[in-house]
This record gives C-alpha cells, structure tokens and sequence, in this order.
C-alpha cells in the first residue's frame, strides 16, 4: 500500500500555491484593484460611462475573485500553522507526483527554494533523469513508503534527505557537497519561517497586527512629554531584527515589572546591539494587550546622554537637569526610562565634578519608574560590580551570546536585508561558516556584531567581483585576509606542508622523534576540521633537559606552519612566579596585563611559555582554563581568545632523570618520570592531563650533537655567504665543537656561544682588518695548544 | 470532494463564515482599543493632560488658583473626552453596520461575483 500521506493533499490550496504563488496572486489583485480604480476615473465622463461601468463590474468582480482565494488561502495557512504542520512540506509534496515525489519536490516553490539556498539545485536539475529513473525503478509504491517515512508534520529539508535514500544520485549531490540532515533541516526551518513571517506582516487585519497600533487618546490621561523630548526620544515600537534577543527581552521585561527597584542594567557587547534589544523590547510592550501587565501601555524613553551633556553648562546644571528630566518623566506617568551609554554618562559627569553613580542612586531613592541603563562590559567590570549601593538596586542583564545557535538564528534574521542592499544571494552553509567563524576567530566580546559585520563585508566583497552568490569559500577567504589564519580549503602547498612536517621539522630539528610524531598529529587534527573548536589548536608541555632543542623545535613549528615572519608570543615564566604573577599577565585595577595584550596583538600563532615550571600556582590555574576552554577573562571582565594559537610550555623538570637515561628507551620510562613530576609537587597531574601532548626531549647522543653542529655551521655559512666569505666544514673542526661545545647538563646550548666566541670572532676581526676579503675561503685548523686557528684557502 | 472549486464552496459556508465572524468581532473590539474607551471612561474627570496645580499651604489665594486651574483642566479634559468618545460611538456604529451588512452578503458573494461579471459583460455586448 502506498504512503497515504502522499495522496492525501491537505487541502488544494496548497497545490494551488506550487501552481499559482500567493505572491503571484498578490501581485495580481492589486493589478486588479488599480484597473477598477481607473475604470471609476473613467466613468467621469458621459461617453463613455457604459463601457466603464462594464470594466468596474468586469474588473470589480475579479479582485473580488482574488481577494475570496486569498481569504481562503490565508484561513487555510492558518490552520497549517495553528495545527504546527509544515507548510512547506505540505505545499511541495501535493499534487501530481507523474516523474516521482523528488522531482515534484524539487520543482516546488519551498523545495526548488532550499534547493537553491544549498547550492545544489543545478547539480539536481542535471541529474533529474537519472533521478527520476532510479525512482521509478524503486518502482514499487511500498518499497518507497518503507523508506519515506513522512507526516504533516516533517521538516521538508528532513523529508529531502529521506528522499535521498530512494535514489543513490541524489545522494551523491547531497554527499558531495557535504549536505548534512541537519543542515538541511535548518535550511527548511529558516526559510519557511521567513514565509510565515512574510505572511503574518500581510495580514494587516489579524489581531496581532491591528492590536500594534498606537490606540488615539491613549495619552490623553498621562502627562506632556514636550520638555522630555529635549533631552531624547522615545523608542518606536517597531519590531526588527530582535528575535535572537527574546531570552534577554524576557528579563527586563520581568525586571521591569517588579513592585520594588525595577531597574534593569543591561550589560551590552556593543551599542547597536543594545538598542536593538530596547526596540525589541519596545515591540514587545506593544503587543502586551493584558491590562493587568505591569508595562501595559508605556513607552520607553531614552535619554540622549551626549546630547545632555552638550546642553548643560555645569556640574550643578547637569544635576539639575538630570534630576528634572526625570521627574518629569515619572510625572508623565506612563514611561519607561532608558539611559544610553553610561560609560559617557559617568565620564562626562567626572568631568564636570559630578559622581554620575551617586547622583542616579540618589534620584532612584525617591523614584518608582522603570529605569534601563544600558552599559559596556568594560565599565560593568570597572566600575559599576564593584558600586555596592548601585549593583543593590539594579538587577543585571547579560546580552551577549555564547552559543553558535542562537548566533546564527541572529545572522538568519538579518541575511534578507544584507542581501538586498548589495544584491547577493547567500548560501545556507555561508551563515553557519559566518557564525562559527565569528565564534573561532574573534574575541568572545560582540559576537553579534562581529558577525554581521562580517556577513555585511563579504556580501561587499562579492559585490565588487561581480558575483552574485555568497559561498563558503568567500567567508573563509575574507577571514584569512582578515586574521591571516589559513582557513577554507587547504592548498596544494599547505597540504605538502602538512602532511610532510615530520620532515620539515627534522630538517631543522635533530632527533626527538616522539615530539616531533605528536605535534604533526596535533596540527593534521586541527587544521583537517576534527579537532575542537573550543580549545587552542594544540597544547604541549616540553619536558626535557636544557640544550636538546626543545626551543629550536617551538620556533621551527612557528616557522614552517605560520610562516616565518611570524614572531612567537614568548613568555619567559619565571618572571610570574611571584604573587604578583597572575596579575600581571591578566592586568589588574584597569590596566591590561601582558599576555592579555600579547594575544590581543597576535592571536595568532605561537605562544611559548619557557620555565612553566617556575610559575606560581595561580599562573598554572590560569593555563588549566585556557588549555580547556581556550579562552581567559582579563581584569576589565574582557574575553582573550586563545583558540588560534599552538601553545608550548618548556620545563626542565625531571632532567636529572631524563639524563641519567641517556641510552635507554625513554619512552618506557615516561610514566616514572611524570610520577616523580607530580610527587615532587612541580605540576599537578590535572594540569599535564590539560596538555594535548607531555612530550620527553632526550638527551643528545653523540652522533645527534655532530648533526647539531653541522646544522649551526650551515646556518653560518648562509650568514657569511651574504659577506662572499665561505667556510669549509671540515671534520676536525666538528669535532672541535663537539668536545668543547656541549655538556651532559646544558646539552647543546653552549655550542651557539662557543660558535659565536671563536668562528665568528675570528673572521669579523679578519674582515676588519683587510686580512679576509669577499671571494675568500677559509677553514679552521687546532694548533698546539689545542686552540682553533684561521686558515685562509 | 476533491475539486478545489467544491473545497472552497465548503470553505466558503463553513470556516470562511466563521472567519468573517472572528473578524468582525476583531474589528469592533479594535475600534474600541483604538480610541482607547476604557481609559478614557476611566479617567474622565482627572484634569487634562494631568496639568494641575497645587496651592502653598496657608495661603488662601493660592490654594483657590490652584483650585480653578485644577477644575479647568477638569473641564477641559471632560470636554475633550465627550468629544472622543461620540467619534468612538459613530465608528462603533458604522463598523456594526458594516460588519452586519458583510455577514449578510458572505453566503451570497460567489453567485453575486458571478452575477457582476456578467452584467459587466453586458455592458459591451
């Protein structure tokens, strides 16, 4: 028996609506309505009334026509909605299915839409024989009940990828543009939520609509606002673009409505997106119909606070006003106060020798009315959490969001406007790139803004290239231009990058394989899109005596995957081991500490903590919540974003240990020596656990200090290429450094001192002294005293 | 039943009348909320646009200045509001009657639209 749902059409007016668009309708009575109206105009004159008469009848009776279909379409939309059915699915599934139910879906209004906004509907209309053939072949109506499995109910982009289990072809589209269920769901969800939208804002007389206006008289029992309106404005109560602000709108207006202290400070990441949530909110008292509603027909008023303080001359004048301005508000009776920018407030006020806070407190003592102060971050952190009498009486709202959802619900609203001013078209993927990139690779402050921002700048971008569709590669592009973080698809060069960095680290790093093993692991994870998003990129603690290239294999990451010219954060963290220590690398009493200005210079790349050891105790909690959630607060309350960087912490703890292996497996050992670590209190087993990687750096054999020392020597003589001097390598001189270089306790490191001390010495003196000329050759030969001497060639 | 011409006739009779009976009912209620009735029945004597005065304690001929102003604006405000309310009534009025004649017509409006048609057909032949 074959799915019933697929005969039984809800009602015809939705197969109507896949024939003949309500759009079309619309479009089509209005003609209508104007070819009664000038047929009317006609009728003036006597010659010709009887023929227009004939056209108002004719023309009259079809608006009419329309205007009952229309009726009837709406009442019908309205159970759809009312019933919480899908319209979408529903107009797209009804009618004649004679080439298959894909084919019909894909040709239908909703089903042709979402295919469109998933890039995909070319690749279906080319392969639409096939398509149309496999499901035929599936043939039999049961087989394709078994698969499909579909009410009234079903998001449409849930049954489209149901459909894809009927015909392998479309699958394929699907797969290959990596079209997942969930996306196609939300794509479905938004774009039938936008219809519905559409359709409620046409239906000017439903009650929700007529109820939004301003009712005449509804003043007349509350006082003037002339002298209110010098000072600033009351908010309309039309309603854009806040649908993502409804959690926040609901606390204020909860706030708002207390018997006692209804005042509300709204904590906000930037100023549109305050005013924004006040226009919301505005919205949101104007459709309040119960009478009993403690906002019920009041007004938000915001106070232009720049304005004010153009007009008032000084400190008293300012008290004055402020305190006039509002009473009279609370004499109107009927208002709500807002004041904007209280960072500007608060300022301006010092300036005239006022204290801002203290002046508002004290008119909020003999006040009742329910007061918004909309103010930043920064100053909540600054000022105002610590204000003990002000933070008693206000009642705190957080707006900015955290969570990629309701980010891209944000974006969703806004992408038809943005697309209309620059005459793009955005794919679906696009808006969830731009909302997951906001999220990544920008500061966790604004993410509302930062994200239309950046829906704003790549719909220029594409603009200005002639383009008309927005895709996910343009994001990605923008971003990388923006941040210099590679993102997007990963290129040729990268890809030889990454999949070879064993390699290319070995080229400038000697032994140390198992470091060098977990870090290209690391970074395949993060950039191939499978490692957490909400972490750094990679995190390593670096165990291993001094000298055995720990430092070397930091910088040679930093090189090969940011590229060279892009310098390490480096903190050398015996600095911070003080009490001070976490002060100063998060800032304290408004100043912004080190790291917190470091990341926010370059959050991108390479940070290096050398001697993690050393820190104190609290500078180690500190990385315990950056290496989890990737991200700290500093002292201004202000996120720093750490997600984009490979952090690696160096230590010599545990070297004694580490050296007295040398020769043995180490790697077995590793458990002993990070026992002996945590015994000897240096880290707590809950900070290494954070680190992606606990890496041993062992100690240098023989052989692998040779390789060293012919690593440093090449990298001399490319220096002394530049001066035309060359240097022969020879075997004595090899093993020269070898025996007067390197310890068992500093490792390699005093090689670069002995290199600088003697080679480097030898032939800058040579230089100077006319005795090495460009063009020269020279090597280095032990006299008897054992001591190098300089041997031109 | 599966014509969309006889589900719109069933619409038309059924959900589409009491659509038109919501309706009506909607606009009545609005035509009230929009001149704001009840408030203004409410607050019928309070002074007009809550101007009033009070005189300073003892003195007698302040408190009687502030007693006409204040009854001024009493009248004023009373004034103005019989005014609004009768403009309410007359709008109450013409949109029962408007409302009345639509639910008479509704059940009529298909053939009507028809009959229309045709006459403005005539007119040419």
């Amino acid at each position: 028996m074959r799915n019933n749902f697929f005969d039984q059409t809800y009602n015809k007016i939705d197969r109507l609506e896949s024939t003949f668009s309500h759009a079309k309708r619309r479009k089509l009575r209005k003609a209508f309505l104007i070819l009664t109206l000038l047929a009317t105009v006609a009728s003036v004159y006597p010659d010709y009334r009887n023929q227009s008469t004939g056209l108002i009848f004719i023309f009259g009776s079809i608006y009419g026509f329309f205007s009952l279909v229309e009726a009837f379409f709406y009442s019908v939309f309205n159970k759809i909605k009312e019933e919480k059915k899908s319209f979408a699915t529903l107009s797209s599934i009804s009618g004649n299915q004679y080439k298959g139910i894909i084919f019909h879906v894909s040709k239908s209004f909703f089903g042709s839409l979402l295919l469109y906004r998933l890039g995909i509907i070319n690749d279906v209309a080319s392969d639409m024989t096939a398509i149309v053939t496999e499901e035929t072949l599936m043939g039999n109506e049961s087989t394709l009940s078994e698969h499909v499995d579909i009410t009234a109910t079903t998001n449409l982009g849930a049954l489209m990828f149901s459909l894809s289990k009927v015909s392998p072809t479309f699958k394929n589209i699907l797969e290959k543009h990596a079209t997942t269920l969930q996306q196609l769901t939300h794509a479905a969800s938004w774009l039938e939520r936008l219809y519905i939208k559409e359709i409620e804002r046409e239906k000017w007389w439903s009650e929700q609509n007529l109820f939004k206006t301003q009712p005449f008289a509804s003043d007349w029992a509350y006082g003037q606002t002339d002298t209110l309106e010098k000072y600033g404005s009351f908010i309309p109560s039309e309603y854009s673009g806040a649908e993502s602000y409804q959690g926040e709108i609901n606390k204020i207006e909860l706030v708002l409505s207390k018997p006692t202290s209804p005042y509300a400070l709204v904590i906000g990441e930037s100023e549109t997106g305050t005013l924004t949530l006040i226009q919301g909110l505005a919205g949101r008292i104007s459709e309040t119909h119960d009478k009993h509603a403690a906002l019920h027909g009041k007004r938000i008023f915001m106070l232009n606070t720049s304005h004010l303080f153009q007009i008032v001359k000084n400190g008293q004048d300012f008290e004055a006003t402020f305190s006039g301005v509002l009473f009279e508000a609370e004499r109107v009776g009927n208002v709500v106060f807002a004041i904007d920018n209280f960072s500007l407030f608060i300022e301006s006020a010092q300036s005239l020798g006022v204290d801002g806070i203290m002046l508002l407190v004290s008119c909020l003592r003999v006040s009742s009315m329910p007061l918004i102060v909309l103010a930043d971050t920064h100053l909540y952190f600054q000022k105002i959490q610590k204000h003990t009498e002000l933070s008693q009486y206000f009642e705190v709202v957080q707006t900015s969001i955290k969570d990629k959802e309701s980010l891209l619900f944000y974006i969703q609203d806004h992408v038809l406007q943005v697309e209309g001013m620059y005459e793009v078209t955005f794919l679906y993927q696009t808006l969830e790139v731009i909302a997951e990139s906001a999220e990544r690779y920008f500061e966790g402050e604004a993410l509302r803004e930062k994200a239309l921002d950046l829906l704003i700048e790549v719909a220029e971008v594409v603009k200005a290239e002639k383009g008309r569709v927005v895709t996910t590669e343009n994001v990605l592009s923008l971003i990388k231009q923006k941040t210099g973080i590679p993102t997007g698809q990963i290129n040729e060069e990268e890809k030889e990058k990454l999949l070879n960095l064993e390699s290319l680290l070995h080229q400038k790093v000697i032994g140390q394989n198992e470091a060098i093993v977990s870090i290209a692991n690391a970074l395949r994870r993060s950039r191939s899109g499978i490692g957490k998003h909400n972490k750094p990129i990679g995190s390593f603690l670096f165990l291993g005596p001094t000298g055995v290239g720990k430092t070397e294999t930091t910088k040679a990451l930093s090189d090969i995957f940011f590229g060279e010219k892009a310098p390490m954060v480096r903190f050398d963290m015996s600095e911070y081991s003080g009490a001070d220590g976490l002060a100063r690398l998060i800032g304290q009493n408004n100043s912004s500490g080190l790291l917190a200005d470091a990341i926010r210079e370059r959050h991108y790349g390479v940070l290096l903590l050398d001697e993690f050891e050393k820190a104190s105790k609290e500078v180690h909690n500190l990385f315990l919540q950056i290496l989890d959630e990737g991200f700290f607060s500093d002292s201004t309350g202000k996120h720093v974003n750490l997600r984009n960087m490979i952090i690696v912490a160096t230590s010599n703890a545990g070297s004694a240990f580490i050296i007295s292996q040398t020769g043995e497996d180490l790697q077995k050992n590793k458990p002993d020596i990070i026992n002996q670590i945590i015994s000897q209190g240096i880290f707590r087993p809950e900070l290494l656990n954070r680190f992606d990687g606990v890496i041993l750096f062992e100690s240098l054999n023989q052989e692998q200090v040779g390789k060293v020392i012919q690593l440093m020597l090449k990298d001399l003589s490319h220096r002394l290429e530049e001066k035309g001097v060359e240097i022969l390598v020879t075997d004595e001189l090899v093993q020269y450094l070898m025996s007067h270089g390197t310890d068992a306790r500093f490792g390699a490191r005093p090689l670069n001192r002995l290199i600088a001390d003697v080679i480097e010495e030898k032939i800058a003196e040579g230089l100077i002294s006319g005795n090495i000329m460009s063009g020269a050759k020279v090597s280095f030969v032990q006299n008897e005293q054992g001591a190098l001497d300089i041997k031109q060639m | 039943m599966n014509s969309i011409t006889a589900q719109y006739i069933a619409w038309h009779y059924k959900d589409g009348y009491k659509d038109l009976k919501n309706f009506c009912k909607t606009i009545l209620s609005f035509v009230v909320y929009f001149f704001s009735v009840k408030t203004l029945l409410q607050t019928f004597f309070q002074p007009w646009r809550r101007i009033m005065e009070r005189g300073q304690k003892g003195k007698m001929f302040s408190i009687l200045q502030g007693f006409v102003v204040t009854t001024l604006m009493r009248i004023i405000g009373v004034i103005i509001r019989i005014i609004m309310l009768v403009v309410a009534l007359v709008a109450l009025i013409i949109s029962c009657v408007i409302a009345l004649v639509s639910l008479i017509v509704w059940p009529l409006l298909p053939i009507l639209l028809v009959l229309i048609f045709i006459d403005g057909v005539l007119h040419f032949v």
